[in-house]
Protein backbone atom coordinates (compact mmCIF):
# COMPACT_ATOMS: atom_id res chain seq x y z
CA UNK A 1 0.00 0.00 0.00
CA UNK A 2 1.34 3.50 -0.68
CA UNK A 3 1.19 6.17 2.20
CA UNK A 4 1.83 10.03 0.67
CA UNK A 5 3.17 11.72 4.07
CA UNK A 6 5.61 10.71 6.25
CA UNK A 7 2.69 10.77 9.27
CA UNK A 8 1.01 7.96 7.20
CA UNK A 9 4.39 6.16 6.99
CA UNK A 10 3.96 6.13 10.67
CA UNK A 11 0.87 5.13 10.79
CA UNK A 12 1.93 2.29 8.36
CA UNK A 13 4.76 1.33 10.68
CA UNK A 14 2.16 1.07 13.85
CA UNK A 15 -0.27 -0.86 11.49
CA UNK A 16 1.92 -3.40 10.76
CA UNK A 17 3.52 -3.90 14.77
CA UNK A 18 0.14 -4.22 15.73
CA UNK A 19 -0.73 -7.07 13.38
CA UNK A 20 2.20 -9.02 14.15
CA UNK A 21 1.57 -8.47 18.10
CA UNK A 22 -1.96 -9.83 17.97
CA UNK A 23 -1.78 -12.18 15.32
CA UNK A 24 1.39 -13.86 18.04
CA UNK A 25 -2.02 -13.10 20.96
CA UNK A 26 -4.25 -14.95 18.56
CA UNK A 27 -1.79 -18.46 18.16
CA UNK A 28 -1.25 -17.85 21.70
CA UNK A 29 -4.41 -17.85 23.18
CA UNK A 30 -5.27 -20.77 20.70
CA UNK A 31 -2.65 -22.48 21.84
CA UNK A 32 -4.11 -22.37 25.24
CA UNK A 33 -1.13 -21.38 27.02
CA UNK A 34 -1.69 -21.86 31.13
CA UNK A 35 -0.39 -17.79 31.59
CA UNK A 36 -2.97 -17.02 28.82
CA UNK A 37 -5.43 -18.71 30.32
CA UNK A 38 -4.68 -17.02 33.98
CA UNK A 39 -4.25 -13.25 31.98
CA UNK A 40 -7.66 -13.90 30.07
CA UNK A 41 -9.69 -15.40 32.89
CA UNK A 42 -8.43 -12.17 34.62
CA UNK A 43 -9.31 -9.78 31.65
CA UNK A 44 -12.50 -10.95 31.39
CA UNK A 45 -13.57 -10.54 34.74
CA UNK A 46 -12.83 -7.10 34.92
CA UNK A 47 -14.14 -6.20 30.96
CA UNK A 48 -17.24 -8.23 31.97
CA UNK A 49 -17.94 -6.68 35.32
CA UNK A 50 -17.38 -3.20 34.14
CA UNK A 51 -19.08 -3.71 30.88
CA UNK A 52 -22.07 -4.58 32.88
CA UNK A 53 -22.01 -1.05 34.36
CA UNK A 54 -21.49 0.99 31.06
CA UNK A 55 -24.14 -1.33 29.59
CA UNK A 56 -26.80 -0.29 31.98
CA UNK A 57 -28.54 2.31 29.70
CA UNK A 58 -27.88 0.53 26.60
CA UNK A 59 -29.98 -2.45 28.54
CA UNK A 60 -32.68 0.54 29.76
CA UNK A 61 -33.28 1.63 26.25
CA UNK A 62 -33.13 -2.27 24.69
CA UNK A 63 -36.04 -2.54 27.21
CA UNK A 64 -37.71 0.33 27.01
CA UNK A 65 -40.08 -0.67 24.35
CA UNK A 66 -41.49 -3.55 26.19
CA UNK A 67 -41.84 -1.52 29.63
CA UNK A 68 -44.14 1.73 27.26
CA UNK A 69 -46.38 -1.92 26.05
CA UNK A 70 -46.63 -2.85 29.55
CA UNK A 71 -47.97 0.61 30.23
CA UNK A 72 -50.94 -0.14 28.66
CA UNK A 73 -51.61 -3.48 29.63
CA UNK A 74 -54.77 -4.13 31.44
CA UNK A 75 -53.84 -4.08 35.40
CA UNK A 76 -54.36 -6.93 36.98
CA UNK A 77 -57.14 -6.92 39.51
CA UNK A 78 -57.55 -8.81 42.91
CA UNK A 79 -59.62 -11.37 41.42
CA UNK A 80 -57.33 -12.85 38.59
CA UNK A 81 -54.66 -12.42 42.29
CA UNK A 82 -57.05 -14.67 44.06
CA UNK A 83 -57.21 -17.04 40.93
CA UNK A 84 -53.35 -17.18 40.39
CA UNK A 85 -53.01 -18.04 43.95
CA UNK A 86 -55.79 -20.83 43.72
CA UNK A 87 -53.47 -22.08 40.65
CA UNK A 88 -50.32 -21.82 42.64
CA UNK A 89 -51.90 -23.97 44.94
CA UNK A 90 -53.09 -26.60 42.95
CA UNK A 91 -49.80 -26.56 41.24
CA UNK A 92 -48.23 -27.47 44.46
CA UNK A 93 -50.34 -30.06 45.47
CA UNK A 94 -50.03 -31.86 42.10
CA UNK A 95 -46.48 -31.46 42.56
CA UNK A 96 -46.42 -33.22 45.84
CA UNK A 97 -48.45 -35.68 44.79
CA UNK A 98 -46.06 -36.47 41.72
CA UNK A 99 -43.18 -36.60 43.80
CA UNK A 100 -44.58 -39.50 46.12
CA UNK A 101 -45.89 -41.40 42.79
CA UNK A 102 -42.56 -40.89 41.32
CA UNK A 103 -40.52 -41.93 44.22
CA UNK A 104 -42.60 -45.04 44.39
CA UNK A 105 -42.17 -45.95 40.78
CA UNK A 106 -38.53 -45.71 41.08
CA UNK A 107 -38.60 -47.81 43.64
CA UNK A 108 -40.44 -50.20 41.87
CA UNK A 109 -38.16 -50.65 38.93
CA UNK A 110 -35.25 -50.12 40.98
CA UNK A 111 -34.10 -47.00 39.02
CA UNK A 112 -30.59 -45.25 40.70
CA UNK A 113 -31.66 -41.96 41.68
CA UNK A 114 -29.32 -39.10 40.24
CA UNK A 115 -28.65 -36.14 42.54
CA UNK A 116 -27.02 -33.13 41.27
CA UNK A 117 -25.54 -30.25 43.84
CA UNK A 118 -26.46 -27.03 41.70
CA UNK A 119 -25.98 -23.49 42.26
CA UNK A 120 -27.89 -20.62 41.18
CA UNK A 121 -26.52 -18.06 38.73
CA UNK A 122 -26.90 -14.87 37.72
CA UNK A 123 -27.20 -14.42 33.59
CA UNK A 124 -25.33 -10.93 33.65
CA UNK A 125 -24.77 -10.63 29.84
CA UNK A 126 -26.52 -12.50 26.79
CA UNK A 127 -24.99 -12.69 23.65
CA UNK A 128 -26.35 -13.24 20.63
CA UNK A 129 -24.35 -12.48 17.68
CA UNK A 130 -22.99 -14.16 14.18
CA UNK A 131 -20.58 -16.63 16.07
CA UNK A 132 -22.47 -17.79 19.31
CA UNK A 133 -25.45 -17.43 21.39
CA UNK A 134 -24.07 -16.88 24.79
CA UNK A 135 -24.36 -15.96 28.44
CA UNK A 136 -22.15 -14.46 30.68
CA UNK A 137 -23.02 -16.08 34.55
CA UNK A 138 -21.82 -14.48 37.53
CA UNK A 139 -20.34 -16.98 39.22
CA UNK A 140 -17.01 -18.33 38.09
CA UNK A 141 -13.62 -20.97 39.49
CA UNK A 142 -13.89 -19.02 42.86
CA UNK A 143 -17.07 -20.81 43.58
CA UNK A 144 -16.53 -24.13 42.12
CA UNK A 145 -17.87 -23.83 38.52
CA UNK A 146 -16.09 -26.04 36.19
CA UNK A 147 -15.76 -26.42 32.06
CA UNK A 148 -18.73 -28.32 31.06
CA UNK A 149 -21.00 -27.93 33.47
CA UNK A 150 -24.75 -27.81 32.82
CA UNK A 151 -26.90 -25.17 32.60
CA UNK A 152 -30.71 -25.93 33.77
CA UNK A 153 -33.74 -23.75 34.73
CA UNK A 154 -36.64 -25.26 35.95
CA UNK A 155 -34.85 -28.63 35.41
CA UNK A 156 -34.40 -28.22 32.02
CA UNK A 157 -31.73 -28.03 30.07
CA UNK A 158 -30.05 -24.67 28.60
CA UNK A 159 -26.60 -25.08 27.81
CA UNK A 160 -23.48 -25.71 29.12
CA UNK A 161 -20.19 -23.87 30.80
CA UNK A 162 -17.55 -23.46 28.10
CA UNK A 163 -15.12 -21.02 29.75
CA UNK A 164 -14.57 -20.20 33.44
CA UNK A 165 -12.78 -16.97 35.02
CA UNK A 166 -12.13 -16.09 38.44
CA UNK A 167 -15.80 -14.62 39.25
CA UNK A 168 -17.60 -15.18 36.13
CA UNK A 169 -18.04 -17.68 33.29
CA UNK A 170 -19.34 -18.19 29.66
CA UNK A 171 -22.22 -20.42 29.01
CA UNK A 172 -23.01 -21.99 25.44
CA UNK A 173 -26.95 -21.59 24.88
CA UNK A 174 -28.25 -25.07 22.94
CA UNK A 175 -29.46 -22.54 20.10
CA UNK A 176 -25.81 -21.90 19.40
CA UNK A 177 -23.86 -23.04 16.41
CA UNK A 178 -21.14 -24.28 18.62
CA UNK A 179 -23.36 -25.88 21.13
CA UNK A 180 -23.11 -29.98 20.90
CA UNK A 181 -24.94 -32.24 23.10
CA UNK A 182 -25.44 -36.07 23.35
CA UNK A 183 -29.16 -36.68 23.46
CA UNK A 184 -31.43 -39.93 23.91
CA UNK A 185 -35.01 -39.52 21.49
CA UNK A 186 -38.12 -41.29 22.89
CA UNK A 187 -39.09 -44.68 23.96
CA UNK A 188 -36.85 -46.27 21.86
CA UNK A 189 -33.83 -44.43 23.11
CA UNK A 190 -32.17 -43.56 20.03
CA UNK A 191 -28.85 -41.56 20.09
CA UNK A 192 -28.45 -38.80 18.54
CA UNK A 193 -26.30 -35.54 18.85
CA UNK A 194 -28.44 -31.93 19.25
CA UNK A 195 -26.79 -29.09 17.48
CA UNK A 196 -27.79 -25.38 17.38
CA UNK A 197 -28.36 -24.60 14.40
CA UNK A 198 -29.32 -19.96 13.82
CA UNK A 199 -31.14 -20.41 10.55
CA UNK A 200 -33.61 -23.30 11.32
CA UNK A 201 -36.70 -22.62 12.32
CA UNK A 202 -36.07 -24.03 15.99
CA UNK A 203 -32.89 -23.20 16.23
CA UNK A 204 -31.46 -26.50 16.45
CA UNK A 205 -31.11 -29.96 14.31
CA UNK A 206 -30.36 -33.76 15.45
CA UNK A 207 -27.34 -35.07 13.79
CA UNK A 208 -26.01 -39.03 14.09
CA UNK A 209 -28.90 -41.00 14.06
CA UNK A 210 -28.87 -44.07 13.42
CA UNK A 211 -30.18 -44.90 9.89
CA UNK A 212 -32.99 -46.54 10.55
CA UNK A 213 -35.82 -44.86 12.86
CA UNK A 214 -38.93 -43.57 13.25
CA UNK A 215 -40.40 -40.69 15.41
CA UNK A 216 -43.87 -40.33 17.05
CA UNK A 217 -44.66 -36.99 17.83
CA UNK A 218 -44.28 -35.79 21.40
CA UNK A 219 -41.35 -37.77 21.62
CA UNK A 220 -39.30 -36.44 24.44
CA UNK A 221 -35.74 -35.61 24.11
CA UNK A 222 -33.33 -35.76 27.11
CA UNK A 223 -29.72 -35.91 27.37
CA UNK A 224 -27.42 -39.26 27.41
CA UNK A 225 -24.10 -39.53 29.40
CA UNK A 226 -22.66 -41.34 26.07
CA UNK A 227 -19.56 -38.42 26.25
CA UNK A 228 -18.81 -39.09 29.93
CA UNK A 229 -19.52 -34.96 30.07
CA UNK A 230 -23.19 -34.24 30.34
CA UNK A 231 -25.24 -36.15 33.16
CA UNK A 232 -28.14 -38.36 31.80
CA UNK A 233 -31.89 -37.89 32.12
CA UNK A 234 -31.99 -33.98 31.77
CA UNK A 235 -35.24 -32.87 29.62
CA UNK A 236 -34.46 -30.86 26.60
CA UNK A 237 -37.18 -30.69 24.55
CA UNK A 238 -39.75 -32.72 21.98
CA UNK A 239 -39.95 -34.21 18.52
CA UNK A 240 -42.90 -32.40 16.44
CA UNK A 241 -44.02 -32.80 12.90
CA UNK A 242 -44.88 -29.63 11.12
CA UNK A 243 -47.76 -29.39 8.17
CA UNK A 244 -45.15 -31.66 5.33
CA UNK A 245 -45.03 -34.35 8.02
CA UNK A 246 -40.75 -33.44 8.57
CA UNK A 247 -40.00 -33.61 11.86
CA UNK A 248 -38.07 -31.23 13.84
CA UNK A 249 -36.20 -31.34 17.75
CA UNK A 250 -38.39 -28.43 19.68
CA UNK A 251 -36.67 -27.11 22.87
CA UNK A 252 -38.59 -26.44 25.97
CA UNK A 253 -36.60 -23.55 26.97
CA UNK A 254 -37.27 -20.01 26.45
CA UNK A 255 -34.20 -18.43 25.83
CA UNK A 256 -35.21 -14.69 25.66
CA UNK A 257 -36.77 -15.07 29.78
CA UNK A 258 -33.13 -16.11 31.11
CA UNK A 259 -32.30 -14.09 33.88
CA UNK A 260 -31.24 -16.84 36.69
CA UNK A 261 -29.76 -20.44 35.64
CA UNK A 262 -29.02 -23.20 37.53
CA UNK A 263 -25.49 -24.64 36.93
CA UNK A 264 -24.78 -28.35 37.83
CA UNK A 265 -21.42 -28.87 39.72
CA UNK A 266 -20.40 -32.51 38.68
CA UNK A 267 -17.59 -33.92 40.31
CA UNK A 268 -14.90 -34.23 37.55
CA UNK A 269 -11.45 -33.91 38.25
CA UNK A 270 -10.16 -33.21 34.39
CA UNK A 271 -10.54 -29.58 35.01
CA UNK B 1 -14.54 20.75 28.74
CA UNK B 2 -15.74 20.71 25.46
CA UNK B 3 -13.12 20.33 23.30
CA UNK B 4 -12.28 18.06 25.04
CA UNK B 5 -15.56 15.99 24.25
CA UNK B 6 -14.99 16.96 20.33
CA UNK B 7 -11.41 15.71 20.56
CA UNK B 8 -12.64 12.53 21.67
CA UNK B 9 -16.27 12.32 20.16
CA UNK B 10 -14.88 9.66 17.70
CA UNK B 11 -13.66 7.59 21.00
CA UNK B 12 -16.89 7.80 22.50
CA UNK B 13 -18.54 7.03 19.34
CA UNK B 14 -16.48 3.42 19.06
CA UNK B 15 -16.81 2.84 22.48
CA UNK B 16 -20.85 2.81 21.87
CA UNK B 17 -20.21 0.96 19.15
CA UNK B 18 -18.59 -1.95 20.90
CA UNK B 19 -20.74 -1.69 23.78
CA UNK B 20 -24.39 -1.18 22.21
CA UNK B 21 -23.33 -4.26 19.74
CA UNK B 22 -23.71 -6.74 21.80
CA UNK B 23 -26.71 -5.18 24.08
CA UNK B 24 -29.68 -7.48 23.29
CA UNK B 25 -33.43 -5.72 22.30
CA UNK B 26 -35.77 -7.64 24.12
CA UNK B 27 -38.81 -6.82 22.38
CA UNK B 28 -37.71 -7.70 18.99
CA UNK B 29 -35.29 -10.79 20.37
CA UNK B 30 -32.26 -9.55 18.67
CA UNK B 31 -28.43 -7.85 18.95
CA UNK B 32 -27.87 -5.11 16.76
CA UNK B 33 -24.12 -6.64 16.20
CA UNK B 34 -25.59 -9.48 15.25
CA UNK B 35 -26.89 -7.69 11.40
CA UNK B 36 -24.47 -4.94 11.01
CA UNK B 37 -21.11 -4.55 12.10
CA UNK B 38 -21.33 -0.48 13.45
CA UNK B 39 -17.58 -0.93 14.50
CA UNK B 40 -16.09 -1.14 11.42
CA UNK B 41 -18.15 0.87 9.72
CA UNK B 42 -16.98 3.83 12.11
CA UNK B 43 -13.68 2.80 12.13
CA UNK B 44 -13.57 3.65 8.27
CA UNK B 45 -15.66 6.68 8.23
CA UNK B 46 -14.27 8.29 11.28
CA UNK B 47 -10.33 7.43 9.53
CA UNK B 48 -11.87 9.43 6.16
CA UNK B 49 -12.92 12.39 7.66
CA UNK B 50 -9.75 13.10 9.55
CA UNK B 51 -6.44 11.55 9.49
CA UNK B 52 -6.43 12.57 13.33
CA UNK B 53 -9.06 10.05 14.17
CA UNK B 54 -7.61 6.62 15.35
CA UNK B 55 -3.89 7.94 14.45
CA UNK B 56 -2.43 6.59 17.09
CA UNK B 57 -4.17 2.66 17.28
CA UNK B 58 -3.57 1.91 21.24
CA UNK B 59 -7.37 3.10 21.76
CA UNK B 60 -8.62 0.47 18.63
CA UNK B 61 -6.65 -2.52 20.44
CA UNK B 62 -7.69 -1.53 23.28
CA UNK B 63 -11.09 -1.67 22.31
CA UNK B 64 -10.89 -5.02 19.90
CA UNK B 65 -9.73 -6.89 23.51
CA UNK B 66 -13.10 -5.29 25.09
CA UNK B 67 -15.11 -7.01 21.89
CA UNK B 68 -13.30 -10.05 22.02
CA UNK B 69 -14.23 -10.80 25.68
CA UNK B 70 -17.83 -9.53 25.05
CA UNK B 71 -18.51 -11.90 22.04
CA UNK B 72 -16.82 -14.67 23.20
CA UNK B 73 -13.91 -14.70 20.77
CA UNK B 74 -9.66 -15.44 20.59
CA UNK B 75 -8.18 -12.81 21.88
CA UNK B 76 -6.76 -10.66 18.42
CA UNK B 77 -9.65 -11.47 16.26
CA UNK B 78 -11.48 -8.29 16.27
CA UNK B 79 -8.10 -6.50 15.88
CA UNK B 80 -6.62 -7.82 12.93
CA UNK B 81 -10.71 -7.44 11.51
CA UNK B 82 -9.97 -3.13 12.98
CA UNK B 83 -6.27 -3.07 11.28
CA UNK B 84 -7.57 -4.03 8.01
CA UNK B 85 -10.22 -1.72 7.83
CA UNK B 86 -8.16 1.08 9.45
CA UNK B 87 -5.05 0.24 7.00
CA UNK B 88 -7.52 0.71 4.15
CA UNK B 89 -9.02 3.71 5.42
CA UNK B 90 -5.41 5.37 5.57
CA UNK B 91 -4.62 4.25 2.29
CA UNK B 92 -8.03 6.03 1.36
CA UNK B 93 -7.34 9.14 2.87
CA UNK B 94 -4.31 9.55 1.52
CA UNK B 95 -5.35 9.32 -1.98
CA UNK B 96 -8.36 11.37 -1.73
CA UNK B 97 -8.72 14.50 -2.92
CA UNK B 98 -12.55 15.14 -2.31
CA UNK B 99 -14.51 13.00 -0.56
CA UNK B 100 -16.83 11.08 -3.77
CA UNK B 101 -19.22 8.82 -1.78
CA UNK B 102 -19.52 6.37 -4.29
CA UNK B 103 -15.86 5.40 -4.62
CA UNK B 104 -15.82 5.73 -0.51
CA UNK B 105 -18.19 3.00 -0.42
CA UNK B 106 -16.61 0.75 -3.21
CA UNK B 107 -13.35 0.85 -0.61
CA UNK B 108 -15.52 0.21 2.19
CA UNK B 109 -17.34 -2.88 0.70
CA UNK B 110 -13.37 -3.90 -0.74
CA UNK B 111 -11.70 -3.36 2.75
CA UNK B 112 -14.98 -5.43 4.59
CA UNK B 113 -14.81 -8.56 2.22
CA UNK B 114 -10.85 -8.55 3.01
CA UNK B 115 -11.89 -8.42 6.53
CA UNK B 116 -14.19 -11.25 6.51
CA UNK B 117 -12.03 -13.31 4.82
CA UNK B 118 -9.64 -13.10 7.79
CA UNK B 119 -12.15 -13.30 9.72
CA UNK B 120 -13.21 -16.82 8.03
CA UNK B 121 -9.64 -17.78 8.57
CA UNK B 122 -8.95 -16.84 12.02
CA UNK B 123 -12.50 -18.80 12.91
CA UNK B 124 -10.99 -21.84 10.69
CA UNK B 125 -7.78 -21.75 12.70
CA UNK B 126 -9.57 -21.25 15.81
CA UNK B 127 -12.18 -24.78 15.29
CA UNK B 128 -15.11 -21.89 15.50
CA UNK B 129 -18.25 -22.90 13.41
CA UNK B 130 -19.82 -20.30 11.73
CA UNK B 131 -23.26 -19.86 9.66
CA UNK B 132 -22.18 -18.49 6.23
CA UNK B 133 -26.00 -17.14 6.07
CA UNK B 134 -25.57 -15.25 9.28
CA UNK B 135 -22.50 -14.07 8.18
CA UNK B 136 -23.33 -12.88 4.54
CA UNK B 137 -26.38 -10.89 5.86
CA UNK B 138 -24.36 -9.21 8.49
CA UNK B 139 -21.86 -8.52 5.33
CA UNK B 140 -24.56 -6.97 3.13
CA UNK B 141 -26.54 -4.78 5.61
CA UNK B 142 -23.32 -3.68 6.97
CA UNK B 143 -22.70 -2.71 3.44
CA UNK B 144 -26.19 -1.27 3.22
CA UNK B 145 -25.88 0.80 6.42
CA UNK B 146 -22.78 2.65 5.23
CA UNK B 147 -24.83 5.04 3.29
CA UNK B 148 -27.05 6.19 6.29
CA UNK B 149 -23.74 6.09 8.95
CA UNK B 150 -22.08 8.08 5.65
CA UNK B 151 -24.80 10.84 6.31
CA UNK B 152 -25.43 10.86 10.04
CA UNK B 153 -21.59 10.71 10.62
CA UNK B 154 -20.74 12.94 8.14
CA UNK B 155 -22.60 15.89 9.38
CA UNK B 156 -22.00 15.22 13.06
CA UNK B 157 -18.03 15.17 12.37
CA UNK B 158 -18.30 18.62 9.98
CA UNK B 159 -20.84 20.48 12.29
CA UNK B 160 -17.72 20.35 14.25
CA UNK B 161 -14.94 20.38 12.78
Amino acid sequence: MIFASSENVDVRKKIIIYFIVFISLFFFDRANFQFLKLARSGINDIIVYSAVGLKAPFNFLGTVSTKIESLFSKPISQDDVEQYKSEINKLKNEKIANQSRLEYLEKVIGEEKYQFKTQLAKVISYKNNIFSNQIILNKGKNDGVKINDPLVVNNILVGKIIEVNFSSSQGVLLTSINSRVPVVIGQKKYNAILIGDPVAQTKVKLDFLPKIYSFNSGDLIFTSSIDGIMPEKIAVGEIKFDSNNKFHASLYADFSQLKIVSIINLDRKDE
Amino acid sequence: MNSLISKNLHRILFLFAVIGSSVYIETFKISLGQYVNFQLILIFLLRLISKNNFQSLWFLMIMSIFNDVLNGLLFGTSAILYLVIHSFASFQASIKLRSIFISEWIAFSLSLLVAYIFLFGLDYLANLKFSFSLIGINFILTILVYPVAWIIIGKLFYKNA
